[in-house]
């Protein structure tokens, strides 16, 4: 009796990963996916675990119920033509509370102790204007610390009494009286190689007073 | 939250959202075929002293559903790109891409210039791409592509740690192979996640519709899920 010798062992070999389809079904793909679940969750779970005990500065929105009495009372004894947005910003060890709103197309910033007591309001005007002789000395300071820049936006602060602010914004903006005015000047500029937003503060009369480097989010999720 | 910003948006461009929602509506249902599936991507960008910067990008793509329900595996992206600040707000850059698909390799050519502006509620950027893509026995296929893209936060004015965003894309990619030219148009609407300063995760559709110059319209949209993570600030 002749025999034939019968190969019973079956060769699935698979001539790339993208083969997918065997005669196993798709226990081939199933494994693929398992393990790009696997690698990509691998990843997902050491990013939130090594990051999440992590304290960071945070700002978001609260709602008008949640402001002190001292800061709802002072903005809205204030016209805006837009509606009035409340914000919260936790830094490490400092709270304050912000509203943000416009008036005749300009934006207004006024910022509160966490316990409503006030303490500025910023409105976001063009450069021209601050006055004059302010925007010369301002403008000398800063070209002699940059060889090139640009001035990306400018906000004038007030600060002092808020009822002598409040008069000021609401009656009559010529008497100054007993309010402390500056100038917060955002450029855009290169220092050492870098490309960086400087954030300077100018008293009422251009001397300059403090500046800050305004680090902002990564943009690889929005270039790639 | 997630509603309401939406809503908002659409109450901003509502005539114009309309428009293109029905044109491409309109285009999409004239034979069309549908395709939907997963896009994952993994991408880890590195800051170069010098203003320099990399970015690796792992993407797979892969069909649950074309005219019937079935898995199939479709390609995998390796890229990388170098861009170089060359202002505040712009970049310049160009890179290479490995296409791998199931018998076969395409290679492909990438340059890009970037615009970035940040406006007190939201992020902005515009992207000009060229590429050019080489296969074996196929011509090059040369590409003009116009991105715009929108960071919105979900709480606040700017995008902390453990915060929500919304972004949203829209990409017109005009195609030259050879003789044949092709239009094809993308909107993408993700939601993403700061996990840390330097990892973001984001889930969300993208849409592509093509074909529709010439032939039938292909329509496709995917599961998008990605993950940024940065070597360093």
């Amino acid at each position: 009796m002749e025999r034939k010798s019968v190969n019973t062992r079956k060769d699935f070999d698979v001539d790339c990963v993208a083969s997918f389809i065997t005669v196993y079904g798709n226990k081939k793909m199933s494994i693929v996916i398992k393990r790009f679940v696997l690698v990509l969750s691998s990843i997902l779970l050491i990013a939130f675990h090594g990051f999440s005990q992590a304290k960071y500065e945070k700002e978001f929105r609260i709602k008008a119920k949640d402001v002190p009495s001292g800061a709802l009372n002072f903005v809205d004894s204030m016209t805006f033509d837009s509606k009035v947005k409340w914000y919260k910003e936790a830094g490490f060890n400092l709270v304050t509370i912000e509203s943000k709103a416009k008036y005749k197309k300009e934006r207004y910033s006024i910022e509160f102790s966490d316990k409503g007591i006030f303490q500025d309001v910023e409105i976001e005007v063009k450069s021209n204007k601050i006055p004059d002789s302010t925007f010369s000395k301002i403008s000398g300071f800063l070209s002699q610390r940059h060889k090139k820049y640009k001035i990306e936006k400018v906000q004038i602060q007030y600060a002092g009494d808020r009822n002598l602010v409040l008069m000021f914004l609401r009656e009559n903006r010529n008497n100054s009286e007993g309010i402390t005015i500056s100038y917060e000047v955002v450029i855009s500029t290169k220092m050492d190689g870098n490309y960086l937003m400087l954030e300077y503060l100018f008293s009422e009369t251009g001397e300059y007073l403090q500046s800050n480097e305004i680090i902002s989010r990564r943009n690889d999720t929005i270039d790639y | 939250m997630i509603l309401l910003i939406i809503k908002n948006l659409l109450k901003m461009k509502k005539i114009p959202i309309i428009f293109i929602f029905c044109a491409l509506s309109a285009i999409s249902n004239a034979q069309s075929s549908y395709q939907y599936g997963i896009i994952p991507s993994i991408n880890l960008h590195k800051k170069i002293p010098g203003n320099w910067s990399t970015n690796f990008k792992l993407e797979s793509r892969q069909s649950i559903y074309k005219q019937v329900l079935k898995y199939d595996y479709l390609l995998t992206d390796v890229s990388l790109i170098v861009t170089k600040r060359i202002a505040t707000n712009i970049t310049v850059g160009g890179g290479y891409l490995l296409r791998i698909e199931d018998d076969k390799f395409k290679n492909r050519a990438i340059q890009q210039i970037g615009f970035s502006k940040k406006f007190p509620s939201f992020r902005m950027a515009h992207r000009i791409m060229t590429d050019q893509t080489f296969e074996k026995n196929e011509n090059t296929e040369f590409r003009l592509r116009y991105r715009i893209s929108s960071e919105i936060p979900l709480e606040g004015q700017s995008i902390d740690v453990n915060e929500f965003y919304l972004k949203i894309n829209n990409e017109y990619l005009n195609s030259l192979q050879g003789v044949d030219y092709d239009l094809e148009v993308r909107g993408v609407v993700l939601l993403g996640y700061s996990v840390s300063a330097l990892n973001d995760v984001e889930i969300g559709i993208d849409y592509r519709l093509d074909s529709f110059v010439s032939g039938n319209p292909r329509n496709r949209t995917w599961l998008s899920i990605n993950f940024f993570h940065s070597l360093g600030k």
